[in-house]
């Protein structure tokens, strides 16, 4: 049952002096029983956004963040674009897959699909990954940018070289463990203020922060063996619980902040 | 010639099976009954023998089994209802539906079952000692409990979603001794995982059972695998704690590569200069 | 129908479970030589795998032959830990085989036979001959659950069959030649 749609869409060019860009779209039909489903991502060279609404439709926008046609050719000609942008999408039952191709250039996503959905969302190069509005597993990956989650209900497993993370939840799933960790960069995660569970946190060249009553439990020592050796060192990870302790969170980054933030409640 | 008589020959025989089945289904009328019986005695299958081989079958067919008990439906029922509120995303609307069996059954039953649910639920939602005491409790359960949690954990790591992932590499850090299947998927998950952050978590699980000689050869063998700079520092910094002079070439190696992230090459220079 | 499954709602779950637990249950019967407790703790092992595996089904083919796989696998899975009970128990079958028909005044003296001559088997032929009874399962089927070609599956079933008749009628002799009658 995969079904593969190929790029027939509307192709929107608005040529104007100043600005000339070029964007494709996609448009996934969704049956009842793909939602709620997975949609997988990876943009080699630019952002994602992925914004949750109520309908049953994956509308997906590629825009080309630097263009060409600017630069005007030789003799009176103008330069008239290529399909730079290449997008399209499989369908099996409910995974979506997006595959782009960009032939090097950078391309900025505007994705909106139903609200429940997870997300498989990775950026190679040159670009944030922004999610808004979603219930269900994210799992992001960005090399070059930051990583920004808002009003989120669900899990999340982000990583991130050089960038800051920021997730703001709704509502956790109780019994997920989620991962957030970076290698330059501040991580901010909030929290709703009742949740249950263990955070464990690390930062190498960094401080953690929070405005949970979170009381750090004694370091463990940890023992060691090595050939004839036994090396007994402490735990180097701060662990403690938010209120009645629960999944696990990993949170470390190597160059940043660690902040834990109770959600205010409006 | 020969190869195609042989071909035939296999057909042949092939079609004589399909009818010998449709024979013991019964789906055939008296005379084409009669007509399959002739050419299956022609290929060598005696009438008796035909008529045997029906009869054993129908008696496999009579073989009687007997209802199962209440329990087993009371037993699923309760585990939905556990897994249903699992996932619940913690809307305060949605009601969870009893099924009205669920109600039937007596209170010690259910009792005994709901531990046993507990046991494995417990497993399974990934919670890494958040209860206090958490290894003695492992030391406590029967073998049948840890096999099946192994299971467990080898099929939950081969999943889709990270979060699986993620629980299963945190249910095998509660073994005390993991055995060299669940090393080598540790090893693999490591090595091929699509995401980092599961990489990273393998890592610090097998940092545990860093006394084993194969677990201290797969981190070593890692070295030149990984590309994301938190995995690569991490092993760096383990590799320097245990010690480990085989890692040394594996060093000198990635130093070379001019793309090297700048805090990793920092850290790896450190474990050339320890290791030496 | 698993489609909707995966989307969340494991009340569905309950449907299929109505649905299949019953050829589950004799399945798992059949296989474990009559041992209820145990087919009711591997029939509640496949539904536990079915909910938390449910990622894990994709739609392509059908959810029975994907459920019946969990049970081939749960069942191999129990036959392996069992391996070593089993061959103690064969032992001590061996020696008391008198005490064990006399006391089997109950069963039906062929279901005894038959039995027996199933237990010589060996397990993949055993279970080959179990799921071709299976109401709910084509042939086809069997094959798309044991990865195997349709061909392949009832030539096996065949030469089971053949199997299982030879053991029978030697094991029908030998009684017969026990008892004298």
């Amino acid at each position: 049952m995969i079904k593969k749609l190929f790029i027939a869409a509307s192709l929107l060019t608005v040529l104007l002096p100043a600005t000339y860009c070029q964007s494709e779209q996609l448009v996934i039909n969704l049956s009842p029983g793909s939602i709620p489903g997975l949609l997988t991502f990876e943009n080699p060279k630019g952002s994602i956004r992925v914004t949750g609404y109520d309908g049953d439709v994956i509308l997906i926008s590629g825009t080309l963040r630097y263009s060409d046609a600017e630069i005007p050719a030789s003799n009176g000609m103008r330069r008239i674009e290529q399909n730079a942008i290449d997008i399209s999408a499989e369908v099996k039952g409910n995974n979506i897959i997006l595959l782009c191709k960009t032939t090097g250039k950078t391309v900025d996503f505007d994705i909106k699909t139903p609200r429940n959905f997870s997300l498989k969302l990775r950026s190679l190069d040159n670009g944030d990954v922004e999610i808004i509005n979603i219930n269900g597993e994210i799992e992001v990956e960005n090399a070059n940018g930051d990583i920004s989650l808002e009003n989120i209900a669900g899990s999340a497993v982000l990583s991130s070289v050089h960038g800051k993370i920021s997730a703001v939840f709704r509502e956790v799933n109780t019994a997920s463990p989620m991962m957030l960790t970076s290698f330059e960069g501040d991580i901010t995660i909030t929290l709703p203020g009742s949740i249950n569970a263990r955070l464990k946190m690390k930062s190498e060249n960094g401080e953690i922060l929070s405005d949970f009553d979170i009381k750090p439990v004694k370091r463990q020592p940890v023992v060691r063996n090595v050939e004839d050796t036994r090396i007994y060192s402490l735990e180097d990870w701060v662990i403690g619980s938010i209120n009645a302790g629960g999944p696990e969170y990993i949170i470390r980054t190597y160059n940043g902040n660690v902040y834990i933030r109770k959600k205010q409640s409006l | 010639m020969l190869i195609q008589n042989w071909k035939k020959r296999d057909m042949k025989r092939q079609d004589l099976k399909e009818k010998f089945f449709e024979l013991i289904r019964g789906d055939l009328s008296p005379e084409e009954e009669e007509k399959v019986i002739k050419d299956l005695e022609k290929s060598g299958i005696s009438r008796d023998e035909i008529k045997s081989l029906r009869s054993v079958d129908q008696l496999i067919e009579g073989m009687a089994t007997p209802e199962p008990s209440d329990r087993m439906d009371k037993r699923f029922y309760t585990m939905l209802e556990d897994e249903k509120k699992k996932s619940l995303l913690g809307e305060p609307d949605v009601k969870v539906k009893r099924h009205f069996m669920v109600n039937l059954v007596r209170p010690g039953l259910r009792i005994a079952a709901g531990i046993a649910l507990f046991l494995l639920g417990w497993f399974a939602s990934g919670w890494s000692g958040s209860a206090p005491g958490g290894n003695k409790q492992m030391a406590n359960l029967t073998d049948e409990v840890i096999q099946l949690k192994e299971t467990l954990i080898l099929t939950m790591i081969q999943q889709n979603s990270s979060v699986e992932r993620i629980k299963a590499v945190n249910m095998v850090s509660e073994f005390d001794n993991a055995d060299s299947q669940i090393i080598e998927s540790l090893i693999g998950v490591l090595n091929h995982d699509s995401n980092d952050n599961v990489r990273l978590l393998a890592l610090e699980a097998l940092v545990k059972y860093s006394s084993v000689p194969e677990v201290r050869e797969g981190l070593v063998k890692s070295i030149s695998m990984q590309t994301s700079p938190m995995v690569q520092l991490r092993l760096a910094e383990v590799m320097i704690a245990l010690s480990e002079k085989r890692a040394l070439p594996e060093f000198e190696k990635m130093l070379q590569d001019a793309s090297l992230n700048y805090s990793v090459r920092g850290k790896m220079n450190e474990a050339v200069a320890v290791l030496l | 129908m698993m489609g909707q499954v995966i989307a969340g709602e494991i009340d569905k779950m309950g449907i299929l479970y109505e649905r299949y637990k019953m050829p589950l249950y004799a399945y798992f019967f059949k296989l474990t030589h009559g041992d209820n407790q145990s087919s009711e703790d591997l029939v509640h092992t496949v539904f536990y795998r079915a909910i938390i595996y449910k990622n894990s089904f994709t739609c392509k083919g059908s959810f029975k032959n994907w459920l019946f796989r969990i049970a081939h696998n749960t069942g191999i899975d129990h036959n392996r830990k069992i391996k070593h009970v089993r061959n103690y128990k064969t032992e001590v079958h061996a020696t008391h085989t008198a005490v064990y028909e006399n006391n089997e005044l109950e069963k039906n003296e062929v279901q005894i036979i038959l039995e027996k001559a199933m237990d010589m088997l060996k397990p993949d032929e055993r279970e080959l001959l179990i799921l071709g009874k299976i109401e709910c399962l084509k042939y086809k089927e069997i094959a798309d659950i044991l990865g195997i070609t349709e061909s392949n599956i009832k030539i096996r079933i065949f030469r089971a069959l053949k199997k299982l008749k030879d053991a029978y009628t030697k094991l029908e002799k030998t009684r017969y030649e026990k008892t004298g009658s």
